[in-house]
Formats: C-alpha cells, sequence, structure tokens
C-alpha cells in the first residue's frame, strides 16, 4: 500500500461523494445528504493519510520532507483544504446543497493529480531554496485561502442560478435562499483574502531569506497580487457601494478565474516562478 | 465680491480634496493597478532596460510607457502615488469622527430601545431582582466585556460593551499598505542590489548593480575562502555553501561565516545570499592521449604547464578554461583552450571540451594522435547576491499590521449588550436580552443565544 494507490482510492470516493450530494440535492434525498457526507469524510480522511504517508515515505527515500512542492503534491493538497474547508461550512450550517456544487470542485483537484499523465506522482528531493519551513507556512497558507476562494466560487454561481425567493420553478429553489448564499459568499471571500495575504507575506518573507529580495514582480506573484487587488475591490464595493448579490457574485468568479490564472496559467507565460515547480 | 472668490475657490479645493477621499477613485486606481500588472506579466520584463526609441511607433510607445520595465515606469509609481494619497486624504476624512466614537463611552439606552432592538429576546424567571442583577453581569463579564448596571425604579439595565478599539482595525490595515508602499520607497532610493563572482581564493569589494546601473563598491571585502556543491544520488543539488570571510578596507579579517541558500550573512546591513556557482578555473588536469596505434595514456598536470608527448617530442599547453564555452552558436560546456607545439616549433590552436571526447579526434589532421579530457578538479566561483535594502524593517511592519489589523476588522466588532430586568406583578422577573454591533450580526446573535442559555440555566 502506498500513498499514491491510496490518494487514487480517494479520488474515487470524492467523485462519488460529489455524485450523491448531486443526487441528494436534485431527488431531494435527505438520506442520500447523509451519506454524501459520511463519504467526503471517508474522502478526506484518506486524503489526509495518503498525505501523511507520503511524507513519511519520503523519510524512508532518505529525502524527508513534506509533499508540499510539485503540481501533483500542491494538487492533493488542494483537495484536502477544500474538504476540510466545505465538511467545517457543512457542519457550522447545517445544509447540503453547495456540495452538490462544490463537491465536484474537491473531486476535480484531485482527479487531475491522480489521473493526467503529464504530472508525476514521484517524490524527488527538494533543491535547495525549497528547504525552508517558510515553505510550508507559504503553501499551507495560500491553499486556504484557495478553498476559501473556491467555495466562494460555488456559492456565487449558486446564487446566479436561484431564481430568487418565493418563484417555484423546480430543482433550483431547493438552494439556501439568495442571502444566505450572498453571506455565505462574503464569509469566504473574507477567509479566503485572510489566508491571501497571510500566503502572499510568508512567501514575501521567504524570498527575502532565500535571495534578498520580498518582491521582483514575477508573473506568479504578480498574478497573487492582482487576485488580491481584484477580491480587496469586492470587499470594498460591498461595504462601501452596498453592492450585494449579482455583482458581487460576478466579481468572485472574476476572482477566482484569477486564482486559477496564478495556479495553472502562469506556467504559459514567459518568465517562471523562480521557485519552479507551481 | 472678494469674499465670494474665496469661497468659490475653497469650493474647488473642497472638491478635489473630496475626490481624493472618495472610495470610486480607490476602486478606479486599484483596478488600474490590476490590468497594468496583468499586461506587465504578458510583456517580458527587463528591469532597468532603458531601450532607445527606435523608428516605428510601437517602438517609440513601448519606450516612452516603459513597457519593457513597466512596474518601474514613471505612470505605475503615479498610480501607487495616487493609492497612497488616497488612502491618506480618505483616512484624514473619516478618523476623526471614529477617533471620537472609540474614546467616548456610550450613554446606556432606554428600556424603550432595548425591547425594539430586532435580536431582542424575551423571557421570564421566577427569582429575586438582586440575584438576577448578579447573575446578568456574571452572564456578560464572563465575555471579556466591560459592565455596568442602571437602576430606574423597579427596572434594572445590565449593559456590557466589547472592543469599542476595534473600529479602528480598518485604519491599521490602510496604514499598513501605507508602510508597504513606503517601505518600496526607502528601498529603491537607499537601497541596492547586485551581484559578484567569486572564485575560490579570491577577494572581492565591488559588485555589478542589477539591471546595467554599474558597480558599486560594498565599502568592504568578501574572500570566499571555498565552495561546496552536494548533490543527491539521482543528481539533484541538494546544497550549496560558502565559506566568506570578510575584510575590511586594511585586508583585516572581520569575520568567516558559511552562508547557504535561505541562510544569508548579514554585516552592516549589507546581505550575502547564495544564488548561483560555477567552474572559474582547473586546479588540475588529467588528459588521455591517444595516438592512432597502441595504448592511449593518462598524463596529469596543471593549466599554463607543459605536458610533454612521449610519442612525438612535442608539448601540450592548457592555456585557458571556459565553464560554458561556445564555438559558431555551438554550447560546449567546460572546455579546455590551448595549444600544440610539435617538435619543430609548430603550433596548433587546441579546443578541449570535456562533454564532447571526439571533439578533438575529429580535428587531430596530421598530428598523430588525439587528446581527451580525462578529468579535471575544478576551482569553483561562488555567485552571490549582495543587497541592502532599508525598507524592509518598514515592510515587515507592514505585513504584521495588515494581517492584524484583517484579523481585527474581520473577526472582531464593536459590541454592546443589554439585559433589561423588569419585575412583573407576581413577582418574577422578566428578561428582555438584546444587542448592537458595528458588523458581524450574525456572531452576535450567536453570542446572545448562548448568553440566554447561561442565564435560563440556574
Ligand atoms: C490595497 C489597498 C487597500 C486595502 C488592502 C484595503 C483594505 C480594506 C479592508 C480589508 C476593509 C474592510 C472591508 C470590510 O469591512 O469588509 C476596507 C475598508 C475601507 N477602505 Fe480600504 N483598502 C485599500 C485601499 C483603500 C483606499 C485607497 C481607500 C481610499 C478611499 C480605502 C477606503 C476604505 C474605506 C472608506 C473603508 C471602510 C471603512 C469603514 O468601515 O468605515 N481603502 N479596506
Amino acid at each position: 500500500m502506498n500513498s499514491s494507490l491510496i490518494l487514487s482510492i480517494v479520488t474515487f470516493v470524492y467523485g462519488a461523494a460529489a455524485l450523491l450530494y448531486i443526487s441528494a440535492w436534485i431527488f431531494q434525498k435527505p438520506l442520500w445528504g447523509k451519506g454524501a457526507t459520511a463519504l467526503l469524510w471517508a474522502g478526506f480522511l484518506g486524503n489526509t493519510a495518503g498525505f501523511c504517508l507520503r511524507w513519511a515515505e519520503s523519510y524512508q527515500m532518505g529525502i524527508g520532507r513534506i509533499p508540499l512542492s510539485n503540481l501533483y503534491e500542491s494538487l492533493v493538497f488542494f483537495s484536502l483544504t477544500m474538504a476540510a474547508l466545505y465538511l467545517f461550512v457543512e457542519w457550522k450550517t447545517g445544509r447540503r446543497e453547495v456540495g452538490a456544487f462544490f463537491g465536484p470542485l474537491i473531486f476535480l483537484a484531485i482527479a487531475y493529480a491522480s489521473l493526467s499523465p503529464n504530472i508525476s506522482d514521484q517524490i524527488r528531493p527538494l533543491v535547495p531554496a525549497l528547504k525552508s519551513n517558510w515553505l510550508t507556512i507559504h503553501v499551507v497558507t495560500c491553499f486556504l485561502g484557495y478553498a476559501g476562494f473556491a467555495l466562494a466560487f460555488a456559492t456565487s454561481i449558486m446564487f446566479l442560478i436561484h431564481p430568487g425567493e418565493g418563484s417555484n420553478r423546480g430543482w433550483r429553489t431547493r438552494f439556501p435562499a439568495p442571502e444566505v448564499l450572498d453571506d455565505l459568499t462574503y464569509r469566504m471571500v473574507v477567509f479566503g483574502f485572510l489566508f491571501l495575504s497571510l500566503g502572499i507575506i510568508s512567501g514575501s518573507v521567504w524570498a527575502n531569506s532565500a535571495w534578498g529580495s520580498y518582491w521582483s514582480w514575477d508573473p506568479k506573484e504578480t498574478w497573487s497580487l492582482i487576485t488580491w487587488i481584484i477580491y480587496a475591490v469586492l470587499l470594498h464595493v460591498r461595504l462601501m457601494r452596498s453592492w450585494t448579490g449579482k455583482k458581487i457574485a460576478w466579481l468572485s468568479i472574476l476572482g477566482f478565474a484569477a486564482v486559477m490564472f496564478t495556479y495553472f496559467g502562469v506556467n504559459f507565460l514567459p518568465g517562471l516562478h523562480s521557485y519552479g515547480s507551481f | 465680491m472678494e469674499k465670494n472668490r474665496t469661497t468659490e475657490e475653497e469650493g474647488v479645493i473642497r472638491q478635489v480634496w473630496m475626490m481624493f477621499a472618495s472610495i470610486k477613485l480607490s476602486i478606479i486606481v486599484l483596478l488600474l493597478l490590476a490590468a497594468t500588472s496583468v499586461v506587465g506579466t504578458l510583456i517580458p520584463q527587463k528591469p532597468g532596460a532603458r531601450p532607445e526609441a527606435g523608428e516605428g511607433l510601437w517602438s517609440q510607445i513601448s519606450s516612452f510607457l516603459y513597457l519593457h520595465d513597466m512596474y518601474n515606469s514613471w505612470w505605475f509609481q503615479l498610480l501607487l502615488l495616487l493609492l497612497a494619497v488616497n488612502l491618506i486624504v480618505c483616512s484624514l476624512e473619516r478618523l476623526p469622527a471614529v477617533w471620537r466614537w472609540v474614546r467616548k463611552t456610550p450613554r446606556p439606552p432606554r428600556a424603550e430601545r432595548v425591547r425594539k432592538l430586532d435580536n431582542a429576546a424575551v423571557f421570564v424567571l421566577k427569582e429575586d431582582m438582586d440575584k438576577a442583577e448578579k447573575k446578568a453581569l456574571d452572564a456578560l463579564g464572563g465575555w471579556g466585556i466591560r459592565t455596568g448596571v442602571e437602576r430606574d425604579g423597579d427596572a434594572r439595565l445590565v449593559h456590557g460593551e466589547f472592543g469599542r478599539w476595534t473600529r479602528l482595525g480598518v485604519y491599521g490595515v490602510h496604514l499598513s499598505v501605507l508602510l508597504l508602499l513606503a517601505g518600496g520607497l526607502v528601498g529603491s532610493l537607499f537601497g541596492f542590489s547586485g551581484f559578484v563572482n567569486i572564485p575560490e581564493g579570491d577577494t572581492a569589494h565591488e559588485i555589478r548593480l542589477r539591471g546595467g546601473a554599474g558597480t558599486k563598491d560594498t565599502g568592504f571585502s568578501i574572500r570566499c575562502d571555498s565552495f561546496y556543491v552536494g548533490f543527491y544520488p539521482d543528481g539533484t543539488p541538494r546544497e550549496y555553501r560558502s565559506t566568506l570571510t570578510l575584510l575590511d578596507r586594511d585586508g583585516e579579517e572581520i569575520l568567516t561565516q558559511d552562508i547557504r541558500v535561505n541562510h544569508p550573512l548579514t554585516y552592516q546591513g549589507v546581505r550575502m545570499y547564495q544564488s548561483s556557482y560555477g567552474t572559474a578555473a582547473a586546479r588540475s588536469v588529467s588528459l588521455k592521449l591517444i595516438p592512432e596505434e597502441g595504448e592511449p595514456i593518462l598524463m596529469t598536470g596543471e593549466v599554463r604547464e607543459p605536458f610533454s608527448v612521449p610519442f612525438t617530442d612535442g608539448h601540450i599547453v592548457l592555456m585557458n578554461f571556459m565553464d560554458n564555452f561556445q564555438l559558431r552558436g555551438h554550447r560546449l560546456g567546460p572546455t579546455f583552450l590551448g595549444f600544440y607545439e610539435s617538435a619543430e616549433g609548430k603550433r596548433e590552436t587546441l579546443v578541449l571540451p570535456r562533454r564532447h571526447p571526439g571533439f578533438d579526434r575529429m580535428r587531430m589532421g596530421e598530428r598523430g594522435f588525439a587528446i581527451e579530457i580525462n578529468d579535471y578538479e575544478p576551482l569553483y566561483f561562488t555567485g552571490l547576491q549582495v543587497s541592502k535594502d532599508p525598507g524592509v524593517g518598514l515592510v515587515y511592519l507592514g505585513f504584521t499590521l495588515m494581517l492584524l489589523g484583517c484579523w481585527v476588522v474581520f473577526y472582531l466588532s464593536h459590541r454592546r449588550i443589554f439585559v433589561l430586568l423588569e419585575r412583573r406583578e407576581d413577582g418574577s422577573v422578566e428578561y428582555t436580552l438584546g444587542g448592537t454591533a458595528n458588523r458581524g450580526h450574525h456572531a452576535l446573535k450567536q453570542r446572545l443565544v448562548k448568553i440566554e442559555e447561561n442565564l435560563k440555566k440556574a
């Protein structure tokens, strides 16, 4: 039993959980929803176990490092943070409809890692620049932030397709009320903003300790700043111009597009993130 | 008339002031910063390069707008300045009112207002008034809240307040943005950053500044005593390490220290980072001479010292080592350059790339034997980034303040909680529990539910 195998199994568990969330919502079966939650918990625990096992394996190989340093590992960890945040929110709000939209995202991240032929799951040693405790802080905070934004993205989509309170047009009315979705979007943006700030700051402090410059406008840094600015604008227009609802939902979708570009798109731009693989 | 003009002028000044105080402007500036930053990631940036305005319109525009060094351009700096002015004016405009809010202890509300609060809960408990008051005080005090009691006839109002200061949190966030901008400015005015390559055993006191801005004397000398690079079994570098000694102007040693990636050395505010390495020269070389017939032989010697060739009576001298030699556009990698002189004194140039042992064989001509580099012991140079940034302190202060400020803004609020106690005809006490908060109404509601549970308990 190695970590890659566990994580492949987790992929299917997450996929099944997402399907069950969707079915529970469409066919209005609360019991299926409970099953979905149980499956998601199972996936989350398996994901955590796979993460820890991979960490242990790296020690057996004499490399000994936290598995947070290439695309495969970061996607696995992204699923982990998304599942954790979602389970927390579900527990707090007691509603499962968001799972029908967010479950697929949790599944997609780890499925991309496990199934894409371009992504290697080998454990490679760390180059000297990555050997720093800041690596752990930086990656963990960034991905917690991304998870918050991803959840805000899901609730924003739900808000936009919600037909409105009182309307009685089938499946979409089975969502939480629009105000609840709007409020959830806002809270997730706030959570994401706090952690993205932490992520950018820890990355900056690390860059300064690794090669003496806390900010050098490389594309990945710049895109994280762009993302941060979009969400800062969202917070301001919501507070000062009292925007809510549709406009905020669109801004949050734009913000999440910027998150995705920071994560994946930057690799297609001239010049690489100096730290390498992601 | 005169008076009119001044009020008119004041009107204009006021308008400009209000424009700078407006949140609309900040949103525009922030979005412009984001949009132009996108452009900067699409066009490859070459900081420091100042391309001459060329012929075509595009190259004129590009050089005017600094499209290849956008983040240092006049207009990008102007946007940042605009953001700073906007923030300062906006804060000056609002802070005084908020400050008054924060300084003043609010007066307890009237009973009527407490009853009208939209989160007010009413319940009746059979108990003594004094006991009820004490219980209510305990319930509020337990939350780290400042409490007090107003007595008005048969009614008592127990009130508690928390976090009036949290209204200042957002100014902390905004101040932090100003600190970051200020730190960046200080760094670019009074700091420097550059590179220097120092071969093992050598000393340097000048660095090449980034972006081709000339050289700079660091004020002390850096000697590279030795350099070490270690690899994992699969060839990935494991560690780069330089032992550096700093010397003052008179050549006196100041200190000796190892530096590694992520572990720089700081002296007088100047920081030295391990950033690259390479081979500067070869300490000793082992050559393999391959005659057309017979066994090859190995010889070991040094650069610039002749190797005598046993089968021809000629000799070989290696003059130069190049870490990455290029010949007609081909990268040959580590290469020795030198010459072969035959017994008759005829000289022939040698190019001996380590990684292409066949290279000389193709060119050996009438010499009668081929030469390969069998091995060499490298003399490394260490590549250091040397920089000084007196703005880092301000920036780190900004980082701290931003995180603390965001925490306060997002997760704390100024809350007031009231418990109105009124005696009823039958001797029981009617509780009205409610509260206000400047934000986070949901969290307040949850807290009220908890307090209600506590009040009902005993
Ligand atoms: C990068 C720059 C900025 C950041 C990171 C930032 C951050 C924030 C944050 C986190 C909040 C609280 C939002 C909320 O409560 O939901 C806020 C509120 C606010 N910001 Fe900014 N801000 C920035 C620039 C500006 C600028 C340039 C202005 C200038 C007008 C401004 C004016 C305000 C105002 C008036 C508020 C509301 C304060 C209140 O609650 O009374 N911000 N800002």
